[in-house]
């Protein structure tokens, strides 16, 4: 048995080496090491054991104050998609609206509707709050998943967040930084080209800033339909301890933040289960950020105000919602 | 003689009306619909009324009131339990928990009629018609099952960013909140901004808190059917003053309106000849609490509808940045 021990070593060294020479490290990760950044770049306790805004807490006021002073046009943009109420690829619970009082018959003087909506998903602009997800039992903080109950979340709710975000938004348009339209199905967005999307705006991503990630995935669900979003762009998994070195608030995209597949085997959302779990960082997933993009670009001016306040619901683990950018 | 007699009484009947701005009958509101018309001001497609009031000037004006850093929401916390005031509760579900998650994932689902006297919501211009007509002369009949044509929610899908001035009346009378059915008069808000030394001017938006969240906290929910609010004739005040939007902790009307025949004037007269999308049932008890402790009553206001094609308005959770 002792033998074979070097011979063992030098096949797995050999059988390493392509793999090396094709991918930087930044470009392969396995389920060990998320396990392991699971701890590394945990936030649990950094804000006490009862905090439940996780790194929310980094948008201080005077971060607020620095924010309103990017308002130098008074310019506003939508960062949400119009409600889709057809079912499609993408779209499993599409959001219903329900006329109870129609011109045609209203209520006295008023017309009135129903809204209904699973927004959690692939299609609707939400928000998740840090109760959305566990590993192994746990969501962020150490608080255990059984406090998800049919009474909804009664610890890391949404409602955390009621007094809304107010901070500093960042727009990382990787569309742009390759010159395409937008990013095919299943393309990873690696640290590297974070970096590169830093130097080419002219931007440092600092401490309690959201992230905006755009893959163009509206500008090709635009030209080419829905597709399932088992493949879909976004952000591998490396790029969750890149993203706690600077230290960010929240991070959004334009579909669910991760890669998918996500490239790291057993692993579905790696990208969600860093930042909600570990870092405590929430997310607004499925934001329509085209006319940002364009609007942006016109000003060569990546940076803006960014407001955005979840519907009040005690115990929710999410909300729909419209985040807004100001110029 | 004849002509000096109908003088006279021309002159007594405007005097008797001057004192008495507290009377107003189905006829003047119907005068006002037209007297106060906002239609055609911004051209004839304009679907956004008052909010063309909110420059890119007046948002960079806003913006520069955050001077603490200090964010309040105005919203109350969504309601699930049936009350006298909440017919409609919000639906929460959980579709996956704790003990049975989908993988790592807890998910719901909300359900909600948020018109009404519950929920913390904005009312676009297509909520409410008038002779078959909105705001701008479109027609009712255009709000069919599909939702509204024109007119809707998604009007205003870029958000409003502006400045609010909080009107507390309960301070102002030195209550902790009104009783059901009192009525808020112009010289109640003149008398307001004389207090808190401010003026309310064009592009604003006003909240108006009646204290109804710290009276049913205190007393319980009661029937809606009397609430605190504006009386019919504080609108032609706003009208002068110009101002984007209204908000209110209740149903800025007040109830009864005191109207013979109309059950919510301020509604149709704001909604419809105006052209002002409302803000129902916030809670401005911690926003009153923050404007008390510096004296402060003007801040920055964000708010931003779900962007629901064809919504007549929309649950949504305002919030002040002092």
């Amino acid at each position: 048995m002792r033998n074979t021990l070097p011979g063992l070593a030098i096949f797995l060294f050999l059988a390493a080496l392509p793999c090396l020479a094709a991918d930087p490290p930044s470009h392969h990760a396995t389920k060990a090491e998320v396990d392991h950044w699971m701890t590394d770049i945990s936030n649990w306790n950094r804000w006490g054991k009862s905090d439940q805004m996780g790194t929310v807490n980094l948008i201080t006021p005077a971060k607020r104050r620095q924010a309103a002073a990017l308002v130098t046009e008074g310019v506003p943009i939508s960062l949400g998609h119009n409600t889709d109420a057809k079912k499609a690829a993408d779209n499993g619970s599409p959001f219903k609206l329900k006329m109870l009082f129609t011109g045609a018959q209203p209520t006295g003087q008023f017309v009135v509707d129903d809204y209904e909506v699973t927004y959690h998903g692939l299609a609707h602009t939400h928000m998740d709050a840090l109760c959305h997800m566990a590993w192994n039992g746990k969501l962020y903080n150490g608080v255990p998943m059984t406090s998800v109950t049919e009474e909804g979340a009664t610890q890391l709710a949404v409602t955390a967040f009621k007094n809304g975000i107010f901070t500093r938004g960042i727009l990382v348009d990787i569309p742009r930084l390759k010159n395409v339209p937008y990013l095919e199905p299943g393309t990873a967005i690696y640290p590297e080209d974070l970096e590169a999307w830093e130097k080419k705006a002219g931007v440092k991503i600092g401490s309690g800033d959201v992230v905006f990630i755009r893959t163009g995935r509206w500008a090709r669900r635009a030209a080419k339909g829905a597709w399932d979003p088992a493949s879909i762009a976004g952000l591998y998994a490396t790029c969750a301890k890149w993203l706690k070195d600077r230290d960010v608030a929240m991070v959004g995209s334009d579909a669910a933040t991760d890669v998918m597949p996500s490239g790291v085997e057993g692993v579905v959302q790696p990208m969600h289960q860093l930042l909600l779990i570990a870092m405590g960082t929430p997310i607004f997933d499925n934001c329509d950020l085209e006319t940002l993009g364009d609007e942006a670009a016109k000003r060569n001016r990546w940076t803006f105000l960014l407001t955005a306040s979840p519907i009040a619901v005690t115990n929710g683990t999410g909300s729909p919602l419209n985040p807004i950018a100001v110029f | 003689m004849k002509l000096l007699s109908l003088c006279c009484f021309c002159s007594i009947a405007m005097l008797a009306f001057a004192v008495d701005a507290h009377h107003a009958t189905k006829a003047d509101i119907e005068s006002w619909m037209t007297s106060l018309s906002n239609w055609g001001r911004w051209g004839k497609a304009d679907e956004i009324g008052t909010v063309n009031l909110i420059t890119a000037a007046k948002r960079m004006e806003a913006a520069a009131l955050v001077k603490d850093g200090q964010a309040v929401s105005m919203s109350h916390d969504a309601l699930t339990e049936k009350a006298p005031d909440n017919a409609e509760p919000f639906g929460h579900t959980m579709t996956f928990t704790g003990a049975h998650p989908n993988g790592d994932w807890f998910m719901d689902s909300y359900t909600v009629s948020f018109h009404g006297l519950a929920h913390t919501h904005m009312d676009a211009l297509a909520h409410s018609a008038w002779k078959g007509k909105m705001y701008n002369g479109f027609s009712q009949l255009d709000v069919t099952d599909k939702g509204a044509k024109e007119l809707g929610i998604t009007g205003f899908r870029n958000g409003i960013f502006t400045r609010a001035v909080l009107v507390d009346i309960p301070r102002l009378k030195g209550l902790p909140y009104l009783e059901p059915g009192t009525a808020i008069y112009p010289e109640d808000l003149e008398a307001w901004e004389k207090k808190a030394g401010l003026k309310i001017g064009s592009g604003d938006v006003v909240f108006i808190r009646t204290g109804r969240w710290a009276r049913r906290a205190a007393k319980g929910p009661w029937d809606p059917a009397r609430v605190a609010g504006l009386h019919v004739s504080c609108v032609a005040w706003m009208k002068q003053r110009d101002v984007a939007m209204m908000g209110s902790d209740a149903c800025l009307d007040v109830l009864p309106s005191q109207v013979e025949g109309i059950v919510q004037p301020v509604h149709q007269l704001f909604l419809i000849a105006m052209g002002t999308p409302i803000f129902d049932n916030c809670d401005l008890e911690q926003v009153a609490v923050e404007a008390a402790r510096r004296n402060r009553w003007a801040f920055l206001v964000t708010a931003s509808p779900l962007t629901v094609h064809g919504g007549t308005g929309s649950p949504l959770n305002p919030v002040a940045v002092f």
